[in-house]
């Protein structure tokens, strides 16, 4: 019965699923959507809807045989880390304070709020503007797209904090950077994992628009390639990969989140 | 008892839960098979509730009183014995059963008056006469003026006493209720007390079972209190409770027959407190994998 | 509010000074992006290139919204459609869509259709995952109040279900407009087209024009953030009890 299933939940707290349970739907569907894509190319010109033959062969010498893929990722790669390492050193600290602190939140938050909901992605032409073509801009929009989740997220986690913790620590005589140090940082170490995962995916998409925007390296280079000689097998292919790498990403990351602290809900 | 509304025979239940991982590493990597630990909640438990009394169940926490009160409701099924209701067995809710829930169970996007009024609705009925009804037992359990308001507006006990409302409209001949004041404050808990007191007897005939882990409560409302030993729970002991109901009231926790029968339980409940401590650190070290 | 409108007010006062110093070919101050603004409203050239990025908007976002909002309740009723589904709206969702964008206009060329489809695939995700989330966490009591009651299944979906979700729904809306934003100005910068505020922005990328292509950025960031604020309010009046869940956003494609 649900409500008993309900209740077993509450009784061991989180609760994942079974490795068999998670896989098969998603497989089933899986089957069906390449089955009916095969159908559906039957009578297509290759370069509108190749087959799932086809793309399949595509993903396999872009990865494997030429890995073509691999050396656009790393081309890519630079101004996706320097980027995202650029927004994790902003944004963590500037989340925290903002968590521990309400002048700071009132003065900032506005504007984290701001870049976080408004299409930034207007603001590459005007980096590219400023920083010329090359690393910079792409750097830039990296930044510009991660910083803000990263920074809402450690201020969820600051703030957060349960006041109980921080009084607990008053009480036994800790001052203000000890109650920082020791109550609200590591509160935050799994909000920080968080956002981490969250502002990596935010930075992937910023690298790529910001290639194809800019469009002269890695990724970008290699889809516009693709396009120009309308070869639909791939492009299909490279998003193949793309959906593959964010996924795993994922997985890998939420369950080291889970690992290192299971005394949280997972989302 | 022949005239049982309640019985439980031989009641068992037991849940699977998953062991957790204690390790970093170990919850890192995934769990192709996970390792499940069988908890016993009930086993055996037995009693039988008389037409038109008040029953408190108490005993520790996990002992399953929460679950053989379900049980009664049918929201959950036991594993073996039976449990009959009107000389039926369970199989699912009852119409003729009433359930008032620890957290209320409040629709926050209903009104207080469509929130009283909503097992009547379920049942078709129109409203100008739901509302009628519904609103004549928020005036009941002292909520009058109130009909317009939304749950998020009120007070717990405010809350509860709505929770209450909407059981009674439905007008139950059982009525089961799963540690109501729980959520409550401690003087919020005492006045409630009361009140129930009070609204039962306005209501006079409905076959009571109350669970709780206040003796307090649990001797001054009821007519006979049950006590269950920790998990797996069994009855230990029944105890009728003398005081006549016009009497049950503040000056009676006062008395000194009060305290004589709180005390008895209460040592009955130690015992199945410190049972329930060493049961509980026997079940740490069994899932650590 | 004062330390809001002061530190706005401040940035504004340090971008006038900064577009002081600098060359004519470097920062343009304030003033100047505020008359590059008035022009571009005057001579309706903002305004028509707004109809036409807007339409493609509402539309595709409208879209996302009706598919979006059915299919994430389905998956949290239905928990094996869920399992099924979800791991690919995780993709789509982590996705760097951008990526998509040279497809799709190898597939539906360079005018309306394409914009909208990209606006659909990109806000879909989301929408459907909210409703999933809000859905699948339907607390067990709300549920068994009604089976007390003796509730039907379809009176279970309709008086319990249903309403809990409404606050999900609106809180899918209000990320399926924002996404929808940052979508369609996605949309406009990588595709290349006639019409629309992408246009605006090339034409005064080529002139070197910064003054206006700033006016039209500010504008556009103005317009992404008042929309994602008025729907939040809606959301509030709307479920004053509020659910209280972190919902966070994979947006800017």
């Amino acid at each position: 019965m649900a409500t008993e299933r309900a209740r077993a939940e509450t009784l061991t707290g989180l609760r994942l699923p079974h490795v068999r349970r998670l896989f098969v739907p998603p497989l089933v569907l899986l089957v069906v959507l390449v089955a009916v894509w095969w159908v559906l190319a039957i009578d297509q010109p290759v370069y509108l809807l190749p087959g799932p033959l086809l793309v399949f062969e595509r993903f396999w010498g872009l990865t494997v045989v030429s890995g073509d893929v691999w050396q656009a990722l790393a081309l890519s790669m630079s101004a996706l880390v320097a980027g995202a390492v650029l927004a994790l050193l902003v944004g963590a600290p500037l989340g925290i304070a903002m968590g521990a602190n309400r002048s700071v939140e009132k003065v900032f938050g506005p504007y984290v709020n701001g870049l976080y909901v408004a299409p930034v992605s207007a603001l590459t032409p005007l980096f590219v503007w400023f920083l010329g073509i090359g690393l910079e801009p792409r750097i830039a929009t990296v930044f510009v797209f991660s910083a803000p989740i990263i920074a809402l997220t450690c201020f969820r986690g600051a703030r957060d904090t349960p006041q109980t913790f921080v009084e607990v620590a008053r009480v036994f005589g800790a001052s203000g950077t000890q109650v920082m140090t020791k109550t609200i940082i590591p509160h935050s170490v799994p909000y920080i994992i968080t956002a981490l995962r969250l502002g990596l995916g935010r930075a992937v998409k910023g690298t790529v628009l910001a290639e194809l925007v800019v469009s002269v390296t890695g990724l970008g280079e290699l889809l516009q390639g693709y396009a120009t000689r309308f070869d639909s097998a791939s492009l299909m292919a490279v998003l193949i990969v793309l959906l593959l790498l964010g996924v795993i990403l994922q997985v890998v990351v939420a369950r080291v989140e889970v690992a290192i602290a299971p005394w949280r809900q997972a989302t | 008892m022949p005239d049982a509304k309640i019985v439980l025979d031989g009641v068992r239940k037991a849940y699977r839960t998953r062991k957790r991982r204690d390790s970093f590493l170990g919850r890192l990597l995934p769990e192709p098979r996970p390792q499940t630990v069988e908890v016993l909640a009930l086993d055996d438990l037995t009693f039988s509730v008389p037409e038109g009394r008040f029953v408190s169940i108490v005993g520790p926490s996990g002992c399953g009183k929460t679950t053989a009160l379900r049980m009664m409701d049918g929201l959950v099924r036991a594993d073996a014995g039976r449990v009959v209701v009107n000389g039926e067995p369970v199989t699912g809710p009852r119409p003729e059963c009433g359930f008032i829930f620890q957290d209320f169970g409040l629709y926050p996007w209903r009104s207080v008056l469509d929130n009283v009024a909503f097992g009547l609705e379920l049942r078709g009925i129109a409203r100008e006469a739901r509302y009628e009804r519904a609103r004549a037992n928020i005036e009941l359990v002292g909520l009058a003026g109130f009909e317009r308001n939304f749950p998020h507006q009120l007070s717990g006990g405010m809350q509860q006493r709505v929770g209450i409302a909407r059981t009674l409209t439905v007008e139950p001949e059982i009525l089961l209720m799963d540690e109501p004041f729980g959520a409550l404050d401690a003087l919020t808990r005492r006045v409630m007390q009361f009140e129930l007191v009070r609204i039962l007897q306005a209501r006079s005939g409905a076959t009571s079972v109350f669970v709780t882990h206040d003796l307090d409560e649990a001797i001054l409302l009821a007519d006979t209190v049950i006590v269950m030993t920790a998990r797996p729970g069994r009855v230990k002991e029944i105890v009728d409770v003398p005081f006549p109901r016009e009497e049950r009231g503040e000056p009676l926790i006062e008395s000194a027959e009060f305290s004589e029968l709180r005390h008895r339980l209460w040592k009955s409940l130690s015992e199945e407190q410190a049972a329930r401590s060493a049961s509980v650190r026997q079940s740490l070290s069994a899932s650590r994998s | 509010m004062t330390p809001r409108l002061g530190s706005l007010v401040g940035l504004i006062a340090i971008w006038w000074i900064l577009s002081l110093g600098a060359s004519p070919f470097g920062l343009p101050g304030p003033p100047a992006v505020f008359e590059a603004f008035v022009e571009l409203i005057e001579s309706g050239r903002l305004i028509s290139a707004l109809g036409v990025t807007l339409s493609s908007f509402a539309v595709g976002g409208l879209l996302a919204v009706l598919m979006g909002v059915p299919l994430g309740i389905l998956m949290g009723f239905r928990p094996w459609v869920g399992r099924a589904v979800d791991p690919y709206l995780t993709a789509l969702y982590v996705m760097p869509f951008s990526a998509i964008v040279p497809l799709l206009v190898l597939w539906f060329g360079i005018d309306e259709q394409v914009r909208i489809v990209f606006i659909f695939l990109f806000t879909l995700p989301q929408v459907a995952i909210v409703c999933y989330q809000g859905a699948r966490r339907t607390p067990a009591t709300l549920v068994e109040v009604a089976r007390t009651y003796m509730a039907s299944e379809r009176q279970v979906f309709w008086k319990v279900l249903i309403p809990y979700e409404v606050p999900f729904i609106f809180t899918a809306l209000r990320l399926g407009v924002g996404l929808a934003v940052q979508g369609m100005v996605v949309a406009e910068l990588l595709i290349a087209s006639l019409t629309g505020i992408g246009y605006l922005l090339e034409i005064a990328g080529a002139t070197l024009d910064l003054a206006t292509t700033l006016a039209i950025i500010i504008f556009i960031m103005v317009l992404g953030i008042t929309a994602v604020a008025i729907l939040q309010r809606i959301e509030n009046s709307v479920a004053p009890w509020r659910h209280g869940v972190t919902i966070e956003g994979g947006g800017n494609a």
